[in-house]
């Protein structure tokens, strides 16, 4: 039977639970030799990773060295409690998810998405929209459960909530390469006003997506979830489906009750 | 003696939205000099955020550290329930709420000793509203409704009685620019309400946007031309003897709508009238700059602006003179209240 982890205090797992190994890569701008893989084993004890060994090492170009290390790493994270106090979703595969809106919702979810305002990066919402999606995890285009309508580029965020609610979206998908520019963020924060001045904002879910985009970002956006570096169109689609069958179950039992 | 005169002007209010034009602009201050004027006169206070404060730093630039919210002994807030935990204090769950954020869902509690707490509120108006209103059920006097980034919508008197606006040098590195933007920002709250009582007939029966002809008939006028953007043809709808006067929208005004309405008018007087302030949506141009152009943009509802706060430093850029851009604010706002709630840290 396979071990169970003591999930207060979790530790990196490399050969067998609570080991703590870990691999770490880097280079250094100092010349390929005896002195180079010296100089990567002290930087790893400052580190914190006790018994550190490096596994592999290559010249990269004059003057600079490529390392691969092992080590173990002492600490330990709390998961248990992380869990209890952070937000949390627990993603659903393809099939699931399929699933789930056919036996919950009954219907295919309207999912609309464009990278809006003068953003030409339409790399992201591509990628989690069309059939071909990422890293051979298919678009939501690709599922059962989902009718994907994809506007492309540099869409004007009136445009984007008109053709929302022409095609009665669900959910409103939009990537924005986030700055520490006001420019980005009015972008965004523009398409969510105009949502709750056309009055759809508690009906679709607003989502954004982008390099810098983190829950927390997301909230004072205003929008219903974020999603970031590591997203897979099966990411954005567990918290579709999810969110609303949520919301469904609220709805009615708000109407019950009342 | 600042933040004494801002609660006088809140005093009589209930509901009270903190709104920025941008971030970094003071909203959290605000916040904090005015919860503690409240609790001086032992009013019971509700606080909910449409997006998220309280945090320890900035969440654009981490450089940034944000003053901490010290709810009142006893006040109400509404939070993302793993914020309130997180939060480690004694708290009363009052209701759980409907409304999930991207911190998790929210839920009003009331804290019996106070203390720091991260405010998450639903982000919506619908959810605003509702949870302002079950505050004030469960014995806040009044509630405060903080704004995140440069976001309106909680400026609208469907969600606020009064709005606090907090302006600064975060708007731009050019004083000029801080005192054109806010200036042009406070026309938008200031937006006269129509005066032709057909306008609020045509309002109170439709279904979405209308025109409304110089001969009295009300037409529809279809979403795809008031959110279409640029090109969209009005000509039609405001071309000849019997074109349109006034439009009335029942969601949002946009630049481009605004700008083809007054191509097609072609000079003539039209009014585009909006069902409050937080529905205007001008970029390019202001509210005054249309009026000159004999394009009229009023509302059916007014806002009510108290006060404005200043805040002249932007961490790690740049810093006004505060006497300054106060008094040059004053200057072309003379009606209004302006202060600055520092010292400021940069």
């Amino acid at each position: 039977m396979r071990e169970t982890a003591d999930l207060s205090a979790v530790r990196p797992y490399g050969d067998h639970l609570n080991d703590g190994l870990v691999q770490v890569t880097f280079t250094l701008p100092v010349p390929y030799g005896l002195a180079a893989r010296h100089a990567a084993l002290e930087l790893a004890r400052t580190m914190r990773l006790t018994e550190p060994e490096v596994v592999h090492y290559q010249r990269l170009c004059d003057g600079y060295t490529y390392f691969v290390v092992i080590g173990q790493c002492r600490q330990s994270v709390d998961f248990a409690t992380l869990r209890e106090g952070a937000f949390d979703i627990q993603y659903l595969t393809e099939p699931e998810i399929d699933r789930l809106i056919e036996e919950q919702i009954g219907r295919r979810v309207v999912v609309i998405g464009a990278s809006t305002g003068t953003d030409t990066h339409s790399v992201g919402i591509d990628a989690m929209l069309n059939l071909k999606g990422l890293d051979g995890r298919h678009g939501l285009e690709a599922y059962h459960g989902f009718e994907v309508h994809n506007l492309g580029s540099q869409v004007p965020n009136a445009r984007l909530v008109e053709q929302a609610i022409a095609v009665n979206a669900d959910a409103i998908l939009v990537s924005q390469t986030v700055t520490q520019q006001n420019l980005h963020l009015h972008n965004l924060t523009e398409l969510v006003e105009i949502a709750e001045a056309e009055g759809i904002r508690d009906r679709t879910l607003l989502i954004c997506g982008g390099p810098r985009v983190s829950h927390e970002l997301a909230k004072e956006l205003g929008f219903d979830a974020g999603f970031s570096k590591g997203t897979y169109p099966d990411h954005v689609g567990t918290y579709i489906a999810k969110e609303m069958v949520a919301r469904r179950a609220i709805a009615s039992t708000t109407a019950t009750a009342g | 003696m600042s933040a004494d005169h801002l609660a006088d002007l809140v005093a009589e209010a209930q509901r009270v939205a903190v709104i920025g034009l941008a971030k970094n602009t003071g909203k959290t201050r605000t916040l904090v000099a005015l919860l503690a004027e409240l609790h001086r006169r032992d009013r019971t206070v509700g606080l909910t955020s449409v997006g998220r404060d309280g945090e320890a730093t900035d969440v654009v630039d981490p450089r940034i550290t944000k003053p901490r919210i010290p709810l009142p002994p006893g006040g109400l807030v509404a939070t993302a329930e793993p914020l309130l935990r997180a939060a480690g204090l004694p708290y009363e769950v009052v209701s759980r709420t409907g409304y999930s954020t991207p911190l998790g869902r929210t839920m009003i509690a009331r804290l019996p000793a106070g203390g720091a707490v991260e405010v998450a509120g639903p982000s919506s108006n619908q959810g605003t509203a509702e949870v302002t209103a079950a505050m004030r059920r469960h014995g806040a006097d009044i509630v405060l409704v903080d704004g995140a980034i440069n976001r309106r919508a909680a400026s609208s008197p469907a969600v606020a009685d009064l709005v606090l606006l907090a302006t600064g040098a975060a708007l731009h590195t050019e004083f000029e620019q801080v005192v054109e933007q806010t200036v042009a920002a406070v026309e938008v709250f200031a937006l006269p309400c129509s005066g032709d009582p057909a306008v609020y007939d045509a309002a109170a029966t439709m279904t979405g946007s209308v025109a409304i002809t110089g001969s009295g008939a009300v037409v529809p006028v279809d979403r795809a031309l008031t959110l279409g953007g640029a090109g969209a043809d009005l000509s039609r709808l405001l071309a000849g003897p019997d074109g349109a006067q006034h439009v009335v929208l029942s969601g949002a005004l946009c630049e481009a709508f605004a700008e083809e309405t007054r191509r097609a008018a072609r000079g003539r007087k039209v009014s585009l009238v909006v069902t409050d302030s937080s529905k205007v949506f001008l970029a390019q141009r202001t509210s005054d700059w249309y009026r000159r152009q004999n394009v009229s943009i009023e509302v059916l509802k007014p806002t009510v602006l108290a006060a404005v706060t200043v805040n002249p430093v932007m961490p790690f850029s740049h810093r006004f003179d505060s006497v300054a851009l106060r008094t040059e604010l004053s200057a072309r706002l003379p009606n209004l209240y302006f202060c600055d709630l520092g010292p400021h840290v940069d």
